[in-house]
Parts: C-alpha cells; sequence; structure tokens
C-alpha cells in the first residue's frame, strides 16, 4: 500500500540530510494518524510539507519534537536518534519549533517570552535578544508589553524569533500564515527568505501555496497520514495536475 | 461470552446464593448482622460502580445519596409519623428528585470538576443536616429511626432483615447487570473510553450519563434508607467523603467495571472493618503502644494505605486479575486506570478539558 | 461602623490564612493539571507540627518554620514518589491525591487522637487592641501580616526569577516550555514543596487562630481553598489572592449580617431556623458550583490580562 517515495533526490548531490524520518507511525486517542513517513530535511534548505487539512502535518512536526510518541520508527537529527525522548531533549539537540497558532505565552510580556527560550548563559543571552530586535523591529516596540495583547502577525514574528534564540540545526515551522492577513503573509514571506537565504534548514507545514512556491526548496505532499509525492519545489508549481490532485487547488 | 462459558460465572453465582440463604440457619441470629450490612454496602458498591467504573464518571459525593437516603426515612417516620411503605415512597421520590437535580447540574462539568462539583453537593448537605435544617435533623446528633414494622426490626427479626437485604441485593444486580449488557451499557462504557468518539458517533452523553446518575443515585437513596433503618439512627457523617471514598476502596478492591467485583470488594472491605474493631477491644491490643492501638482502632488509616497500594499496583482489582488467570471469565472492562497515550503533559489537559463546548468553557486551549 | 471594621479585620485576616492554603493549590493545579485533593492533609499536618514544636519549646516563630519546613518536605515526598509515577495517568492522579489526603488525616488521628488539642497563649501576640468600640486581636494582624508577606515573597519569586518565569509559562503551556528546551518537570517537585510548605505554615497559623486544632480542620479548609482557586482561576496566583479576600469576607460578613436579619422585624415568623452558620459555607458552595458551570476560568480571569500571575 505503501508508494515509495525517492529521498533527498539528487537536486543537491553534496548536502547533507540533517533531519530524517523513517517509516513513523503516531497514534492519537487510539486513532492511526501517521502510517509509515518517511522524509529527510537537507541543510540549508526550506523543505515544505504540504496536504489536506487533516493529513497528519501538524502531527509530523509534534511526533518529531517529542510532544507526541512516536509508536514506531525512528527520527535521527544529525544521526542521532530522537524517538522516545522528551521534547526537551529535541530542542537541546537543536531543533527549533515554531508550532501551529503560534502558542506564545500570553500572560508574558514579549521580552519574557524571548528570555524564556533561552538556554544560555546571560551575557550570550543579551546579545540574542538585541538580534531578535534587529530582524524584528516590531517586538522592540512592544518588549514590555503582554505577548497576548498583539496581533497575530506580530505574534507569528514573536514565536519564530522564540524558536530563533538558540542555534539551531532545524527549524519547525507549523502553517505561519495562518489567519494573517496579506500584506502580513508577504512579510513573512519576506523573513523566510531571508532566512532561506541565510541558509537556515527549515520543515515548514504551508496550506498556502504560493507562500510555499516562494520560499520553499523541496515539498512533500501527505495525504491521510502517508507521504504521497514528493520532489523539487518548481516541478510541483509547473504541474497543475499534480496540484489539483493532492493541493486541491 | 456467557454463551461460550456459562458455568463459571453464574455456577459460581447461584453456588453462593444458595450457601447465602441457608446461611441464617446455619449461623444462628446473632451472627447476621455483619453479612447484612455487607449485603447493604454491596448495592453501595454496585451503584458506584456503575458511575465509575462503567461509566467513567468519578464523584466525590456519592455520600450525598447515602445520607439523603437515611434522612429522608428518619425525618419521615420519626419525625412526622409517616409509615414504612409511605416513607419508602417518599425515600424513592426523594431519590430521583435528588439525583435529577444534581445530576443535570453536575454532568455539565467533566473530570475533576465533576469530581468538585459532587463533593459541593455532598459537603453541603452535611451542612445542612449538620445545621438542623427547618428543625428538622437535629444537628450534629442526628436522628433515631423508629417506627419500622416489628417483622423488620424487631428484637428476633434478624433473619427477615437479612433476607430482605439480600432481597434487595440479588434484584439490584440483576436489574444493574442487565443496563450494563444493554445498549444503553454499551453507550457508558464508550462514553467512559472516549466521550468524544461517543459523541462523534451520534449519541448524546449527557443523557445517557444522567441515565447511569439517576438510577445509581435513586438506588443508593433508597438502600441507604434500608440502612438506616437496619442501624436505627442517621448522622451527618453519612455525607461525608469518607463515606465515598470507603465505597470507591469496594469498587478498587473487587475490579471497577465488574459487578461482582465490586459486592466482593464491600464484602471484604466491611469483613476487614469488623474483624479490626474487634481487634481494637481485644485485650492484647489495648496493651499496645498509644499510636499503634489508635492504628488499629482506625480502619480508615489501613483503609486508605490499601487503597493506594491497589492504584498503584492492581488498578484492575480482584476482577482483573481473576480475568488474567481464566482469560475466557468474564471481560472486565479498563477501567481506564491505564497509562494514556500522548505525552502527559499535553494528555492530562485533554482528560481535564470539558468536551462539550457549549456547556463548559475551554480553560486552556 | 466600628463593628463593620471588626468584621472586615476578621475577615482579612482569614483571607490571608484562605491565601496561604489556595496559592499552592492553584499552583500545583494551573503547573501540573492535579487538583490536589490532598492539600488539606498538609494543612493539618502543618497545625499539628506546629503544635508539637510549640508545646514542647514554647518558641512560636520556631514552631512557624518547622510547620513550614515539614510541610515543604510532605510535598517534595508527595510529588516523588506518589505523584511523579503516575504522571500519565490522569484518572489515578485524581484517586491518589484523595487517598493521600485520607491517610495522611487518619495519620493525625493515630498520631494524636481525635481530640482536639489546645495549647498556651501566644506570647506577645495574646493581647486584643480597642479603639472605641472597635476591637482588634493583635493575632488576626499577625496573621494579616504574615499573609501579606506570604504574597509578597512568592509574587517576587515568579516574577523575578527564571524559575518563576519558567513556572508562569508552565501554567499557561507546559507541552511548549518543553519544546524551548525546559524539562518542566524539574520545577514540579519545587512547586509542589513550596505549596504544601504554604499551606502547612496556614495550619499553623489557623491553630491559634481558633485556640485549638482539631483532625477535621484539612478538610473543611480544602473545600474553601477550593472554592477560593476555582473563584480566582486555576492556576491564577493573584486571581487567588482576590478569591480568598472575597471568600474570607464573605465567610465573616454573612453569617453575621443574616443573624441580623433573623433578630429583625423582617420576619414576622422568625428566620427558617439556624441558616445563619452555615450560610457562609452554602453560599461558597452555591457560588463554587454555579462559576464552575457558567465560567470555569474564575471570575477574574487576572491569567489573561497583561504581566498576569
Amino acid at each position: 500500500m505503501s508508494i515509495q517515495i525517492p529521498l533527498a533526490t539528487a537536486s543537491v548531490e553534496t548536502a547533507k540530510t540533517v533531519l530524517s524520518l523513517r517509516n513513523i507511525h503516531t497514534y492519537i486517542a487510539g486513532s492511526h494518524i501517521l502510517q509509515g513517513i518517511s522524509l529527510d530535511v537537507t541543510e540549508g534548505q526550506t523543505t515544505v510539507l504540504l496536504g489536506r487539512n487533516g493529513a497528519g502535518k501538524s502531527t509530523t512536526l509534534r511526533t518529531t519534537m517529542g510532544n507526541l510518541p512516536a509508536a514506531q520508527g525512528s527520527i535521527t537529527l544529525d544521526g542521532h536518534e530522537l524517538r522516545g525522548k522528551p521534547a526537551y531533549f529535541a530542542a537541546r539537540q537543536g531543533v527549533g519549533f515554531v508550532p501551529e497558532d503560534r502558542e506564545v505565552f500570553v500572560s508574558l510580556t514579549v521580552e519574557e517570552n524571548l528570555k524564556l527560550a533561552q538556554r544560555g548563559g546571560a551575557s550570550r543571552g543579551a546579545a540574542g535578544i538585541e538580534q531578535a530586535y534587529t530582524l524584528f523591529p516590531d517586538l522592540r516596540q512592544a518588549r514590555s508589553r503582554s505577548a497576548g495583547a498583539m496581533s497575530g502577525g506580530q505574534q507569528q514574528m514573536l514565536a519564530i524569533a522564540r524558536a530563533m534564540m538558540n542555534r539551531n540545526r532545524v527549524m519547525l515551522v507549523d502553517e505561519p500564515t495562518k489567519g494573517l492577513a496579506p500584506v502580513v503573509v508577504k512579510q513573512l514571506a519576506t523573513i523566510f527568505e531571508s532566512l532561506r537565504d541565510e541558509g537556515e534548514t527549515i520543515l515548514l507545514v504551508e496550506q498556502n501555496l504560493e507562500f510555499a512556491a516562494r520560499v520553499g526548496h523541496r515539498f512533500y505532499v501527505l495525504d491521510e497520514g502517508r507521504i504521497v509525492h514528493g520532489g523539487r519545489m518548481d516541478e510541483l508549481t509547473r504541474d497543475p495536475e499534480l496540484l489539483r490532485r493532492y493541493i486541491g487547488v | 461470552m456467557s454463551i461460550r462459558r456459562p458455568s463459571l460465572g453464574v455456577g459460581t453465582g447461584a453456588a453462593v446464593l444458595v450457601l447465602l440463604l441457608l446461611l441464617p440457619p446455619l449461623v444462628g441470629n446473632t451472627q447476621l448482622s455483619l453479612p447484612t450490612e455487607i449485603f447493604l454496602f454491596a448495592v453501595f458498591a454496585l451503584t458506584y460502580d456503575v458511575l465509575f467504573g462503567f461509566t467513567g464518571l468519578i464523584s466525590f459525593g456519592h455520600a450525598l445519596f447515602v445520607g439523603f437516603g437515611g434522612y429522608s426515612i428518619a425525618v419521615a417516620m420519626t419525625g412526622h409519623g409517616v409509615a414504612f411503605w409511605p416513607a419508602l415512597f417518599i425515600v424513592l421520590v426523594t431519590g430521583l428528585v435528588v439525583s435529577t437535580v444534581t445530576g443535570v447540574v453536575a454532568l455539565r462539568t467533566h473530570g475533576v470538576y465533576f469530581a468538585m462539583v459532587t463533593l459541593a453537593f455532598a459537603q453541603a448537605a452535611f451542612t445542612l443536616a449538620q445545621s438542623n435544617i427547618g428543625n428538622q435533623t437535629n444537628g450534629e446528633n442526628g436522628l433515631t429511626v423508629s417506627g419500622a414494622p416489628n417483622w423488620l426490626v424487631g428484637p428476633t427479626s434478624q433473619t427477615h432483615f437479612y433476607y430482605v437485604a439480600l432481597a434487595v441485593l440479588v434484584c439490584s444486580f440483576l436489574l444493574l447487570r442487565v443496563f450494563v449488557h444493554s445498549p444503553v451499557g454499551r453507550v457508558w462504557q464508550a462514553i467512559r473510553e472516549n466521550e468524544q468518539r461517543s459523541l462523534m458517533l451520534g449519541y448524546r452523553p449527557f443523557v445517557y450519563k444522567l441515565l447511569a446518575y439517576v438510577i445509581s443515585g435513586t438506588l443508593a437513596t433508597l438502600v441507604g434508607a434500608l440502612d438506616a433503618l437496619f442501624v436505627g439512627a442517621v448522622s451527618t457523617n453519612l455525607f461525608t467523603a469518607d463515606v465515598t471514598i470507603q465505597l470507591l476502596l469496594m469498587v478498587i478492591i473487587g475490579g471497577a467495571g465488574s459487578l461482582w467485583g465490586a459486592m466482593l470488594g464491600a464484602a471484604l472491605v466491611r469483613a476487614l472493618d469488623r474483624y479490626l474493631n474487634d481487634l481494637a477491644g481485644a485485650g492484647w491490643v489495648t496493651n499496645l503502644p498509644n499510636w499503634l492501638h489508635n492504628t488499629i482502632g482506625q480502619p480508615l488509616l489501613i483503609f486508605g494505605v490499601i487503597y493506594l497500594l491497589l492504584i498503584y499496583f492492581f488498578p484492575q482489582g480482584i476482577a482483573g486479575l481473576v480475568q488474567r488467570r481464566f482469560p475466557g471469565a468474564s471481560p472486565v472492562p479498563q477501567p481506564g486506570l491505564g497509562e494514556v497515550e500522548g505525552d502527559a503533559l499535553s494528555a492530562r489537559t485533554e482528560e481535564i478539558m470539558p468536551v462539550d463546548a457549549s456547556s463548559t468553557p475551554v480553560i486552556r486551549s | 461602623m466600628s463593628t463593620f471594621l471588626t468584621l472586615t479585620v476578621s475577615g482579612i485576616s482569614l483571607a490571608a490564612l484562605f491565601f496561604m492554603v489556595s496559592a499552592g493549590l492553584s499552583l500545583i493545579f494551573g503547573l501540573m493539571g492535579i487538583l490536589n485533593f490532598a492539600h488539606g492533609a498538609f494543612f493539618l499536618w502543618g497545625a499539628y507540627i506546629w503544635f508539637e514544636v510549640f508545646n514542647r519549646t514554647g518558641n512560636f516563630p520556631l514552631a512557624l518554620l518547622a510547620a513550614l519546613a515539614a510541610g515543604a518536605v510532605l510535598g517534595a515526598v508527595t510529588e516523588r514518589v506518589f505523584i511523579r509515577p503516575i504522571y500519565r495517568r490522569p484518572l489515578s492522579q485524581i484517586l491518589v491525591t484523595l487517598g493521600l489526603g485520607l491517610v495522611l488525616t487518619q495519620l493525625v488521628i493515630a498520631i494524636w487522637g481525635v481530640q482536639p488539642q489546645y495549647f498556651a497563649s501566644i506570647p506577645g501576640l495574646s493581647k486584643t487592641w480597642r479603639v472605641g468600640d472597635f476591637y482588634v486581636p493583635s493575632y488576626k494582624l499577625f496573621v494579616i501580616a504574615i499573609g501579606i508577606v506570604v504574597l509578597a515573597a512568592v509574587w517576587t519569586l515568579l516574577r523575578y526569577t527564571r524559575i518563576g518565569l519558567i513556572v508562569r509559562a508552565g501554567v499557561e503551556n507546559p507541552a511548549m516550555v518543553e519544546s524551548l528546551g525546559i524539562n518542566v518537570r524539574t520545577v514540579f517537585l519545587g512547586v509542589f514543596a513550596l505549596g504544601a510548605g504554604l499551606a502547612a505554615l496556614g495550619g499553623a497559623v489557623f491553630a491559634p487562630y481558633v485556640n485549638s486544632t482539631t483532625t477535621d480542620m484539612g478538610q473543611t479548609v480544602l473545600l474553601s481553598a477550593i472554592i477560593v482557586v476555582v473563584l480566582g482561576g486555576l492556576g491564577s496566583y493573584l486571581g487567588s489572592a482576590v478569591g480568598a479576600l472575597v471568600i474570607g469576607l464573605a465567610q465573616i460578613y454573612v453569617p453575621y449580617y443574616t443573624f441580623q436579619l433573623e433578630t429583625s422585624s423582617l420576619w414576622p415568623h422568625g428566620w427558617p431556623t439556624n441558616i445563619d452558620s452555615s450560610a457562609a459555607s452554602l453560599i461558597s458552595l452555591v457560588l463554587l458550583v454555579a462559576i464552575l458551570l457558567i465560567r470555569p476560568q474564575g471570575l477574574m480571569g487576572l491569567k489573561l490580562e497583561p504581566g498576569g500571575l
């Protein structure tokens, strides 16, 4: 039943695989949500996970993070096994997480949100926060305001900045454009383009195809808990049949 | 199941019943108070098991019904001179009304909130009884129960009460057995396993939970009245959490979700209670150091320790052990004490969070 | 007016006691999702440890510290031995804390007996100040002071330390805290110990307040604390302070003023007997049920306000 998808196609021969999922199965409350997911995330690239609502995209990220236990399979980061480890272990190994719906701490201030994420010494920490403010000037303005009082777009930027407070090997980003105004989506696209150009490694879940096409190198399509297609982003955008079949556009 | 192996369960049950029917002539009148007490508590345990074991509702206020039954009959018969049968009818109506009203309110909450609300109801009843509401309950001193017919509670009627209690137990068991094996019972168990899913299957969990709550509450109220007749007095202690926790202990010992387990649990707990009480009066025990003597005289401490050990090491109780031994025996449903899937940090919020958003706002979404 | 002031001082001092118990209850629930039904037993143990030490040494501050320490140890042991193995069994957690409460209470009965324990008056705190008709027992002022110190100390801890930051974030979303690389469970033990210690301190302070220790005071205070926490919003620290104030004042005002009503000419046939003594606790129970039904996030909703604790 499972379809074999060529992993890490030969587009960038020399590129190294940072994160790798093999045959991952995840159950939530007895339902078989992920049914054998295998995928690779290449260093310095943005890999996009596409698929309909309920296909298992967010579950894939949560399983990778360790927030949900995988019943079977393996998750490796630079060759080190993450499966069966708690979420804080994955984070300390260098997995940054920007969850769906942002999940910023609304009862903390913006700066407290950033401070919480810092795990290193204090001196490096101050510089880290300064860096975040440089990247997201909005946050500097709102530094002592409650994160709950910010707009959705600002919260999204805070969530991204928070995930970047430590040096990551890979960032898992779940639908950053969800529910945001087009102008904010454009802003985010610029941010992700610059992250891509700086060589950040990102696994991005995205429903907004235009956005995904703009920032992504490679893609996988998930359907009913399985990877049903994968390849280079430009191949997808040039194939309307593929788009209709898997994404419904 | 019962078609494949009818002999084991039904056979044992019939044998035990015959033995119990023959018991009075064998042991004599004076020895009947413990088994009678066990029969009554077995019904309490059965009613608690319907809620906890079969429907997955953790009530910390089941004492409400035990106490209400006792106080209803005491107030009716002693306070107002109502005759026995009309008084029982009053108890029945009281049980229906109290369980329906508290059920409609409490069942709008879920999980630990349900435990809190039911605890609050029992505590409110305790406070009312304690404060001698409307000059009916006589405050802390409680009430004696008088006016019962002589054939039932006279000095030579222990045998009669014994058979009445046994009959009530057998009827309750059969009634509840019919319920838990009916389609209704299957919905109860579906709710216990996963309320959200039962909702998606098109059932209205609220209605089914209310049914379980009302059946359980009304039956417990009736037997609470019988118990008050048997003891001859009621006190505000009947409303305390100690009563509820004792029922919880009985159900967990026997195995939540098993009717015969609940009855067995009631027998063990009451027998142990009686044994320890007798022991505390024995000469060599009174000579022990004070704290040790106190401990033996306080079965609740021992019960509490047993209760905790069971939750950690035998959450399925005796019924679970039996089932492991005889896989063909009547199946014991999982009482939901096992591990939850998923991360503990997120799993526990699901457990506590109300399912029906319209009835109770979500705390952490 | 002076009666009102006297009542108000009583109400605030009662609120200080409730706060000490509910602060821990609220934080433990917020962080770990456990409604600790054993919390009343920590309070009870605090009262009896205080009694034992005070009775032997006559040293009041030492006895308070002993109660605080004993409570913290009890809380730490509870978390480590009883709660930790069942983090993944939410149903069992509810059952276990109920059972623990029973066992701890029965242990007190086994050791000290069911009879109330009485003790000497507290040196330096047994005076009652009087201004006209306005009476203030100095012990009540002391209780209020302790309450304020505890409120400020824990607030500082939560507001200005990294542990406090983790706790506040953890109350909101423990899974996200973990995803940031923080092992949130390491702070569970500390919060449990702190909460239990505060409850025990509350018990120690409460015993002289009612001039005796009784074995049922744990159960009684647990219900009040649950009401306070639900009123203030589960997991909200400042919310429990406000909730405690509401319930503390209500439990003093309501019986007094219902008694006034009862004896007034408003009721020609007399008030339906003896409601006054239980009116306060009944009103709180009704309030509890109503809030759980209508607004389980608490009336205050402080948790959602900027910088809320």
